[in-house]
């Protein structure tokens, strides 16, 4: 369902479709291993880019010189220290940063070829668009069921029976469905830990976005519900372009099929992930990952 | 942990002699601690013994009257203090019927709610999520420093600019365009009336609800924010559906706290309510106006409690102040229930499903119930000026306000879902924050206004007036205020004798021992101490002073002043050594110290700022206070200096010089609140920077 308004708007967005359509066929088709190489081709669309992208908090200069392409149907991962700018940079993907006071952003980055820092830019679409969860589980002091009708309700969807569509579908998307569709009414703050992380991803997920933001969505989680959010990552990302901060190396070894490696501010390394786990070129990464520090 | 302590030093000398020693000394350490324990105690039940104190001492004292009349109180609609008097043809007296003065509480305080909530929240909303720091924190500092003006300033300043602007501007205004709704129709006074006490008392609870709104917007998380912008929010629809949601019961709790206070507000009402006891009657429009004059309960209180007919009248008005006492306890214990309950419900509180559907139910049914209200309010006056003039006078302000509202619910209804909503929202959310940013702005330019006007009528009569030469008996053109001045000085030290110690010490109780039920219930009386209304603490001490001894009125009036500063004291006390960080404490007791010797070398010396802090706004809040001091009729024309008598005192003075045909009345008027004012800033400032140093010895 999700698939048509997809090619749709990349059209829309005057890429070069042609290839992008065929390559999401083949896509739901071959499964995963064929992801996962594909983003070594050309073959695949670009959804997000940065270009050169600097980042100032005031003086401080958060992010160096980052640039980086994030393909279509991908889930991309970045791994780093504490302060080294992953968070930073997820968070100038959908211009949360701007929420903070003096800071600046200079490069270019874009989603679908359009400048997101551009003049013209609608903050509210953009949002839209790039949804975003964030580090610990932040539901609405509402019912579960009012916590993902949320976002549609804001975008004008004022029509009962379609909300509850909408609800039903995405609580089911992310997982949680079978857990709570006897307690819909009951708040949000009753779920576990782990429930909460899976309502937020459901209140983006009712929104429709194209591209997910996460922030470290599994920091404040026990193991267990860290694998089911993992397993989830897993399910949607055949229908969305998920970008993932996260502070646990396996976890980006197992959700991710490419991987981004930060360090002051810098953007070290990218490779698929096979390759950044076995392979790394710079010799920062490769002391990184076998636990030389961080 | 005194106890480990004790139990290490025992083990420690190897002689059985300093053995013996030892141990002597840590039982010894041991009694003092219990001993200290429960002298703080002793001081912190001050609040709970005070609260049952009143409501005892006001129910013997209000007895006969409930006898009397009973129920007749909150129900009758007469008013007749004089006793009947069959020889001067007078045949009935002792009357006791109380509506039309509870109605004139009731109306005042709504009236300034109305104003006052949309108000304050916008301005609060503003301080907290719209101003850049640079704006907000001057902003917050005026708001807390307004919160602390004397009511008997407020209500002097009203007399003398808002009276004359609603007599001749408002008021003729309002009955012109809206005159056949029936809270307009009919304008009976020149601003003394229902209208301009009510904005008075809006202008009074604004500042503490503008606070109070703030606090609790802060502390709401970003990551709420966040997660609203980050789904597509306007920054206007992330406050609206999640900040204010997330704050609600904390919101409803500033305004509970707002209306606590209006309902027992005293001396600014009664200075411009008019004084007449005028009730709405079914079938006449005028008499529902707001435009007449009317009284209030605590204004009753102010005007006949000092001078009484009878024994019978004066247990009547007691049995006011008794109601008024009750009244205000419910109503701020359900302010507090209502914060407390927020805090329980953040950590994860069920919410049943009937509870939600019942909550949503009654918010829609709200909202309509408004909407409904308000468009049928308009739709009335325009039917009536259609029947009155035929189609000719059809589109006056009202018709058009009224049809503009009922346009734009319309309009939002029909609006979601078209190509140009998403431009509609965006505009709702630019015209929403600048919406807030002029609530901030009028109220802080209302409230820099009467600063101003003070600064400016009272200023020049500082100087010019004899402000501080002696009365003058014989040529009191030529007199001064000097005796209201020391009389002012030596109640506040009066009170402060009594109220510091009791508030110091009982703070310290709830600060070391009070994480238990008792400490818990304590605190919950310190806080309805807070809201009880002066006026009834004032009747409070003269019951139970100068009834029995008939003399006294000096020390009744510090004894009044004292009880008003007890609960600052203790909670501003709490808060800050509960500031003083654990390991302080942890590494003194670990030396071998008692408790005692750790609170009274360690906690107390760091926390000292935070209690001088404490103090100085508890003295900012009685410097002003007129109405306890009034009901045990503490006033005087000489010097005095013997608080068993008579002694004058500022705020007093404002409130009688007011009627007072004299030219140097109102130039003398305007010294004293002029003087009042910076007295209340000077002890603001300081408290500020106290705190300030405070901070920097814990950080």
């Amino acid at each position: 369902m999700e698939h048509s308004t997809r090619t749709g708007s990349a059209v829309a967005d005057n890429d070069p479709s042609d290839i992008h359509s065929k390559t999401g066929e083949e896509r739901t088709i071959e499964g995963k291993r064929f992801a996962v190489d594909s983003h070594s081709d050309v073959l695949t669309s670009v959804r997000l880019e940065a270009d050169h992208v600097n980042f100032y908090y005031d003086k401080f200069k958060a992010l160096k010189d980052v640039s980086i392409c994030i393909h279509d149907r991908s889930v991309v991962a970045l791994i780093g220290p504490s302060g080294c700018g992953k968070s930073t940079f997820l968070r100038t993907l959908n211009r949360m940063n701007d929420l903070i006071p003096n800071t600046r952003v200079e490069g270019k980055i874009t989603l679908d070829g359009s400048d997101l820092y551009g003049r013209s830019v609608d903050l509210v679409g953009l949002r839209k668009r790039v949804g975003m969860v964030f580090q610990r589980p932040n539901p609405f002091p509402m019912s579960i069921w009012d916590n993902v009708a949320y976002g549609p309700r804001l975008h004008g969807q004022r029509n009962r029976a379609k909300l509850n569509e909408l609800v039903e579908r995405s609580l089911t998307q992310s997982a949680l469905w079978e857990e709570v569709k006897d307690s819909l009414r009951k708040s949000a703050f009753d779920l576990s830990g782990g429930q909460q992380q899976r309502l937020c991803i459901a209140r983006v997920l009712a929104v429709e976005p194209e591209v997910i933001l996460m922030d470290e969505p599994c920091s404040a989680l026990d193991p267990n519900s860290t694998y089911r959010i993992e397993e989830l990552i897993g399910e949607l990302k055949s229908s969305y372009t998920i970008v993932i901060v996260t502070h646990n190396m396996q976890q980006a070894a197992r959700v991710s099929d490419m991987t981004g490696f930060f360090l002051k501010g810098e953007l070290v390394e990218v490779a698929t992930t096979s390759k950044m786990f076995t392979k790394p070129v710079d010799s920062r990464t490769e002391d990184y990952i076998q636990g030389k520090f961080g | 942990m005194a106890q480990s302590a004790s139990d290490y030093q025992a083990a420690g000398p190897s002689s059985p002699q300093g053995q013996a020693k030892a141990s002597a000394r840590a039982a010894r350490g041991r009694i003092i601690d219990a001993i200290f324990r429960n002298a703080t105690l002793f001081f912190a039940l001050s609040t709970v013994v005070l609260i049952a104190g009143i409501a005892i001492s006001l129910y013997i004292a209000s007895r006969p009257n409930i006898h009397h009349a009973g129920a007749y109180i909150v129900t009758g609609r007469e008013w007749d203090p004089a006793p009947a008097d069959p020889t001067s043809g007078k045949m009935t007296g002792d009357v006791y019927g109380g509506l039309a003065f509870i109605y004139g509480t009731l109306l005042t305080s709504v009236i300034a709610l109305i104003i006052a909530v949309p108000l304050g929240v916008g301005a609060a909303i503003f301080l907290a999520e719209i101003a850049p720091r640079k704006i907000s924190t001057p902003l917050s500092f005026l708001v807390e420093l307004l919160a602390a003006v004397p009511s008997i300033v407020y209500g002097f300043w009203a007399l003398q600019h808002m009276v004359p602007f609603f007599g001749s501007t408002v008021e003729p205004w309002l009955f012109k365009h809206f005159g056949k709704v029936p809270f307009f129709a009919s304008q009976e006074s020149a601003g003394q009336d229902f209208l301009v006490a009510g904005c008075i008392l809006a202008l009074m609870v604004l500042p503490f609800i503008t606070a109070i709104s703030r606090d609790v917007l802060r502390t709401v998380p970003s990551a709420q924010r966040e997660a609203a912008i980050g789904m597509g929010a306007t920054r206007w629809e992330a406050i609206k559906g999640v900040v204010l949601k997330y704050g609600s019961s904390g919101i409803i709790g500033a305004t509970m706290l707002g209306l606590g206070r209006a309902l027992g507000e005293t001396m600014a009402v009664t200075i411009v309510i008019g004084s007449q006891p005028n009730l709405p009657k079914w079938g006449i429009p005028g008499s529902f106006s707001f435009l007449r004059p009317g009284y209030t309960m605590s204004s009753l209180l102010a005007d006949q409690y000092p001078n009484p007919n009878s024994p019978l009248h004066l247990s009547a008005l007691t049995e006011f102040a008794l109601l008024l006492f009750i009244v205000t306890i419910v109503v701020n214990g359900l302010a507090r229930g209502l914060v407390w309950l927020t805090a329980a419900r953040m950590g994860g509180k069920t919410t049943s499903d009937a509870s939600l559907k019942f909550k949503a139910s009654v918010a829609s049914a709200l909202n309509a119930t408004v909407i409904v209200f308000i468009a049928a309010v308009f739709l009335y006056q325009g039917r009536q000026d259609v029947i009155a003039h035929h189609l000719s006078g059809l589109f006056g302000v009202a018709e058009l306000i009224g049809y503009f509202l009922i346009g734009l619910v319309l309009f939002n209804r029909f609006i979601p879902g078209r190509s140009f909503y998403l431009t509609y929202r965006r505009l709702v959310s630019g015209f929403s924050l600048s919406l807030c940013g002029a609530c901030a702005l009028a109220a802080c330019g209302a409230m820099i206004m009467l600063l101003l006007s003070v600064a400016h009528d009272g200023g020049p009569s500082l100087l010019h007036s004899h402000l501080f030469r002696s009365p003058n008996g014989i040529h009191p053109e030529e007199g001064g205020l000097l005796h209201a001045i020391v009389g002012t000085i030596e109640l506040i030290i009066a009170a402060s004798a009594f109220g510091i110690p009791f508030g110091v010490l009982g703070g310290i109780f709830l600060a070391e021992f009070g994480n238990n039920r008792l400490g818990g219930w304590t605190r919950f009386a310190a806080d309805l101490l807070n809201g009880v209304p002066s006026i009834v603490v004032g009747i409070f001490a003269y019951t139970l002073i100068i009834v029995p001894t008939r003399s006294n009125f000096g020390w009744a009036g510090a004894f009044a002043l004292g009880v008003l500063m007890i609960p600052t004291v203790m909670r501003t006390t709490e808060e800050l050594v509960r500031l003083v960080p654990m390991s302080l404490r942890e590494a003194s007791l670990a030396l071998g110290a008692t408790y005692t010797k750790t609170m009274w070398s360690i906690i107390l010396p760091a926390a000292r700022g935070g209690i001088v802090t404490g103090s100085l706004l508890a003295l900012a809040r009685i410097a002003g206070e007129t109405a306890p001091l009034l009901m045990v009729s503490c006033n005087s024309s000489v010097m005095v200096h013997n608080l068993k008598e008579r002694v004058a005192s500022l705020p007093v003075m404002i409130y009688v010089l007011r009627d007072d045909p004299g030219s140097q009345a109102i130039p003398q008027s305007w010294g004293c609140a002029f003087l009042l004012v910076l007295l209340v800033l000077i002890f603001s400032v300081l408290a500020r920077f106290a705190t300030r140093d405070k901070m920097k010895m814990t950080a």
